[in-house]
């Protein structure tokens, strides 16, 4: 565990290529935004009563309503 | 001559004021809404009211409604309405009666995000402020947060820091409530929530994102009316420490494979200090199919380990100081399987009345291997005006 999150900060700390704004199409497109599809919003908030982690993906942690 | 002279200079003169360029006025960009209407149904056998024994029947209508809005030209006000409305079959245990408040139950949240780009700057700032409230609940939050993108934005820092006050009513099982007095001493719930979240564009193709939360809670965490069943018969409510402190890590990769085909692969691990340490891990993979349609399935496993305090109906010796039957916080693993569809209409056809920007459709499907099981359908539109 420690090891494969050492790995991926490396990887991410390291920029692979300077990618310029025109050359961006690809991951400017909506499936490739780093969040989740605002459908989705109510599936992550229902995980997050039902099992007993949460967070680190921009939905609930804890707190704000009557549950876990 | 000299008048002459005058006249001209004049002339220049009032030429050259009133043609410069005024700065131009600042044009609204479009709001943005999306409305969705959610569905939850869910059914299992370990019910935390009745002890980790008994139906955990539960039905949710939520519509929510996201409003984006640009107030100026660095200004944007960002909010989310929405009521849950909660059938609960096991709740109607709690006090034993048919039809009471608590079997049917809606939550109303809302909360707002105001952020504010600075002037030559690469740094947004944002406060938020919301609430939430429901029949034995009822919650504020306020938030700040700070982002700094790279100049080339390609890499992003986002710091963001929450509190959330839930002040409960204590409805205690109604055998119970003669003890009142004796039971819970806190009604308050508090919540600190500290993230720090890191992106970066590593390939034209591929981009990746590390976001840790830090959550400290503390005041009451458990629930007032769950029950816990010791191995003498003898029943409490259930019991949990008065602070918890949780980590979670996430990691999202997004790689676009070619024009009909994208990967977004997420893991997160959790630790908190009531014993539960849990691993996530999710795919979905949007499938272009023309200009117009885009499906999305997918994919997410979750392994939890046990809470310290957990143990199954019956199983809890009397006199233990902290004790629940709540499934939620036992050793399980859960799977989902789910489907997305998202249909956006580029020439605006038929749809143009509407002057919808996309439709979406989202179901999927969820089970514990403790036999609870969930489905859930979300619909909805994203409209610009």
């Amino acid at each position: 565990m420690k090891w494969i999150l050492i790995i991926l900060c490396t990887l991410l700390i390291c920029s692979c290529e300077k990618v310029k704004p025109f050359q961006k199409a690809y991951i400017n497109q909506e499936s490739m935004k780093l969040s989740d599809f605002k459908a989705k919003a109510f599936e992550t908030n229902f995980l997050s009563y039902r099992e007993g982690g949460s967070g680190g993906n921009g939905g609930k942690a804890g707190g704000g309503c009557g549950c876990n | 001559m000299q008048l002459r002279f005058t006249f001209f200079i004049l002339l220049i003169s009032c030429n050259l004021i009133f043609s410069q360029e005024k700065e131009p006025e600042y044009k609204r960009d479009k709001i943005k809404t999306d409305f969705f209407i959610n569905y939850y149904n869910q059914d299992g056998d370990h019910s935390p009211v009745t002890g980790g024994k008994g139906t955990e029947e539960q039905t949710i209508i939520a519509p929510t409604l996201l409003l984006n809005i640009p107030t100026s030209k660095n200004t944007i006000l960002d909010m989310n309405i929405g009521i849950d409305n909660i059938s609960s079959a096991s709740t109607d245990n709690i006090d034993g009666s048919v039809s009471s408040a608590s079997k049917d139950d809606n939550r109303f949240h809302s909360n707002a995000w105001f952020t504010y780009k600075l002037k030559n700057s690469n740094q947004t700032i944002g406060v938020m402020t919301g609430l939430s409230l429901e029949y034995d609940v009822d919650s504020i939050h306020i938030g700040g947060k700070w982002t700094i993108n790279s100049n080339d934005d390609n890499k992003s820092f986002d710091v963001t820091a929450k509190y959330f006050h839930d002040q409960w009513d204590l409805y205690y099982p109604i055998e119970l409530r003669p003890f009142a007095d004796t039971l819970l001493k806190d009604d308050v719930r508090r919540s600190s929530y500290l993230s720090f979240t890191y992106s970066q564009v590593l390939t034209k193709k591929l981009q990746a994102s590390v976001s840790t939360d830090f959550i400290f809670q503390s005041g009451l965490l458990s629930t007032p009316f769950h029950r816990v069943y010791f191995d003498d018969g003898n029943v409490d409510i259930e019991r949990l420490p008065d602070s918890r402190f949780k980590i979670a890590s996430g990691f999202r990769f997004h790689y676009f494979i070619n024009s009909t085909v994208s990967s977004r692969l997420f893991y997160r691990f959790y630790w908190d200090d009531f014993g539960i340490i849990a691993n996530t891990i999710e795919l979905e993979v949007p499938i272009k199919i023309g200009s117009l349609w885009t499906v999305i399935p997918s994919f997410r496993f979750n392994q939890q380990s046990e809470s310290d305090y957990f143990g199954a109906f019956q199983t809890h010796a009397p006199g233990s100081e902290f004790h629940t039957s709540d499934y939620d916080l036992a050793k399980t693993n859960s799977s989902l399987l789910g489907i997305h569809i998202r249909f956006t209409p580029i020439w605006n056809n038929f749809l143009k009345f509407f002057n919808s920007d996309s439709f979406d459709l989202r179901t999927s499907y969820y089970d514990r291997d403790d036999g609870l099981t969930g489905f859930t359908i979300s619909a909805g539109t994203s409209i610009s005006f």
